[in-house]
């Protein structure tokens, strides 16, 4: 039997959503605000919704029924402006993804692009859609538009700073100089826990592998990946397990 | 490889998001699907006419609402495809013009001014006039504060700067003789001035309905109306403007056009209950109220408007003032010769539908 969420669960929103309506009724009933059309109640607005989503008489002394606002009811007014965001933002994110992992994988694209798309983020979208409205008409392309310049900048940036961008700072991404070996990254763990991987030294010179000797490398290895481990009855989370690729191999 | 289940709940909420989305695409929004019929048209309907017609309109009791509440458009153009795209001020008319999205267009004098005037040197004619503004624009002043433009002196009056009213306004102030920055002018959209007016932030205001029946319910009188600075020379008019190319290239459409406003304008004058009936439903006010707003314009059928008075000649010269109007006030770039102007009118849709 499914027991019904405790009262202190659901009391707490049901009571502020009666004190917010309660202060809603009272601010429009009291008649502060003028004109009283600028401060309708609940019901009143409770009412319009019925009407904008019925077939209703007119009113005013007009024999006349019309349906909805406008001619449309006001669920398809909402679907056509979901249809628009879907548009915009899917256009958006086709083009803003790639953008944001382009810079944050290449180094100068950032400083080049950067400044642009901070610009247009801070753009306010009702300040340019007279110019899109100008050049794309007032059909769905200008709405279109605007919605995807208005999504772009925030998703190339999320997408940039969520994960695209190199985590090293700047000292660990320059580059080495020839011979020296990258300083050995033993992943959090002390140094004489390391596998012992073969070292691949500094530099070009071949190493000329003794298959037979390989062998056991390519077993021992395979032991302090984990394999042996399990073997021996030990639970291995992922977490004590050393990463399979290294990059000192 | 099964996926561990939070990622499987977020792919399978992203799917189910992006097919509503774009599945949503499909879907068709149905408005009124009452067939066109030649037999309704109240003259001669034109069936060889397959074009599409965009117009833009806005809510203001005149015959253009009453055209398209009662669809004779599409009954006396009955295999043509009609466009209604509604907007809210003169000047966004303009701009659609500008995106090249509308054929014909309702746009105050002042706009349509804009509209002809540079920067903006649209290829628009203005092809008919729809009204006259009488006593729909007015000055209402706080009772009690004065009885004349010359008592509001350093008071604050607020009008949205560009309109025909704002035009009325100066107009005013320079017929009387008096200088406007004796007066503290403020540019307040039309939703804004009711609430400024309860709160007491101005005096008077130059402005239209629905905010003019607002203000005078609360304790406002009219002063002034723009009836009296159009006696004294400088009317305001809404005028319909059109592209050029297209009037060139559809004469027929635009001599139904044209007839179908005449009617509209001798239904408001023959049977202004019935006119009312559908300017109500468009505009979102009562019938009865709908009725007082045809008195506070002029309307002018074909015959008249073609005449020199009107279309034929001085609208031209209306123009123009309006345009010297709109250079003092930043609304365009430069005035255009007078000719600019009265090429600007042509009066050929009012002459085929009045002959």
């Amino acid at each position: 039997m499914i027991r019904p969420p405790a009262p202190s669960r659901w009391l707490p929103p049901v009571v502020t959503l009666v004190v917010v309506l309660a202060a809603w009724s009272a601010v429009s009933a009291s008649g502060v605000v003028q004109p009283a059309y600028l401060a309708p109640s609940p019901l009143e607005v409770w009412d319009a919704f019925l009407r904008a989503n019925t077939n209703h008489a007119v009113g005013g002394g007009v024999d006349r029924i019309v349906r909805g606002e406008e001619g449309y009811y006001l669920w398809e007014h909402l679907v056509v402006s979901l249809q628009r965001i879907g548009g915009g933002l899917a256009l958006a994110i086709i083009v803003a993804v790639p953008l944001g992992l382009a810079m944050g994988t290449v180094g100068w694209f950032e400083r080049v692009v950067g400044p642009y798309v901070d610009f247009l983020r801070s753009l306010p979208p009702l300040a340019y859609l007279g110019f899109l409205v100008a050049w794309f008409g007032i059909g769905d392309t200008s709405k279109v538009a605007l919605l995807f310049l208005a999504a772009f900048p925030p998703i190339a940036l999320a997408t940039l700073n969520g994960g695209a961008r190199d985590p090293r700072g700047p000292a660990e991404r320059r580059p080495l100089p020839r011979g020296v070996a990258p300083p050995d990254d033993h992943h959090g763990r002390p140094a004489r826990d390391a596998p012992r991987h073969p070292q691949r030294p500094a530099g070009r010179r071949r190493v000329r592998v003794d298959h037979r000797r390989g062998r056991g490398a390519r077993q021992r290895t395979a032991r302090h990946r984990g394999a042996w481990r399990t073997c021996r009855g030990r639970r291995t989370s992922s977490r004590s397990r050393w990463p399979a690729s290294s990059s000192s191999a | 490889m099964t996926l561990p289940h939070l990622t499987r709940t977020r792919a399978l909420a992203a799917v189910v998001a992006a097919t509503a989305t774009f599945g949503l695409s499909a879907c068709g929004v149905g408005g009124d699907t009452e067939q066109a019929s030649a037999d309704a048209c109240p003259f001669q309907a034109d069936e060889s006419v397959d074009t599409t017609v965009r117009i833009g309109y806005q809510k203001i009791p005149n015959g253009d609402v009453i055209v398209k509440d009662q669809k004779i458009l599409e009954n006396c153009l009955p295999n043509a495809t009609i466009e209604w795209s509604n907007f809210a001020s003169g000047g966004d008319v303009v701009q659609a013009f500008g995106g090249k999205s509308l054929d014909i267009g309702l746009a105050g004098s002042s706009p349509s001014t804009k509209a002809l005037s540079a920067p903006l040197d649209l290829p628009v004619s203005v092809i008919w006039i729809h009204d006259v503004i009488g006593s729909a624009e007015s000055l209402v002043v706080r009772d009690g504060e004065a009885t004349d433009i010359e008592g509001l002196k350093g008071k604050t009056i607020a009008t949205p700067f560009g309109s025909t009213a704002h035009f009325s306004l100066l107009q005013a102030i320079a017929d009387a003789g008096e200088d406007p920055s004796d007066y503290k002018i403020v540019n307040t959209e039309p939703e804004q001035i009711a609430p400024a007016w309860s709160r007491g932030d101005i005096d008077a205001a130059w402005i239209w309905d629905p905010t003019l029946s607002t203000l005078v319910k609360d304790g406002g009188k009219v002063v002034l109306t723009s009836e009296d600075t159009a006696k004294a020379g400088k009317p305001t008019f809404d005028l319909a403007i059109a592209d050029r190319t297209f009037v060139k290239d559809n004469p027929k459409v635009l001599a139904v056009w044209a007839k179908a406003q005449d009617y509209a304008v001798k239904q408001i004058k023959d049977d202004p209950a019935k006119a009312a009936q559908s300017a109500a439903v468009e505009i979102g006010v009562s019938a009865a109220d709908a009725e007082k707003q045809f008195a506070g314009f002029t309307f002018l059928d074909a015959k008249q408007q073609a005449g020199a008075d009107w279309l034929g000649g001085k609208l031209g010269q209306d123009l123009f003032s309006t345009a010297q109007f709109l250079l003092t006030q930043d609304g365009i770039a430069k005035v255009a010769p007078e000719s600019t102007y009265a090429d600007g009118v042509d009066p050929g849709p009012a002459k085929a539908a009045a002959g």
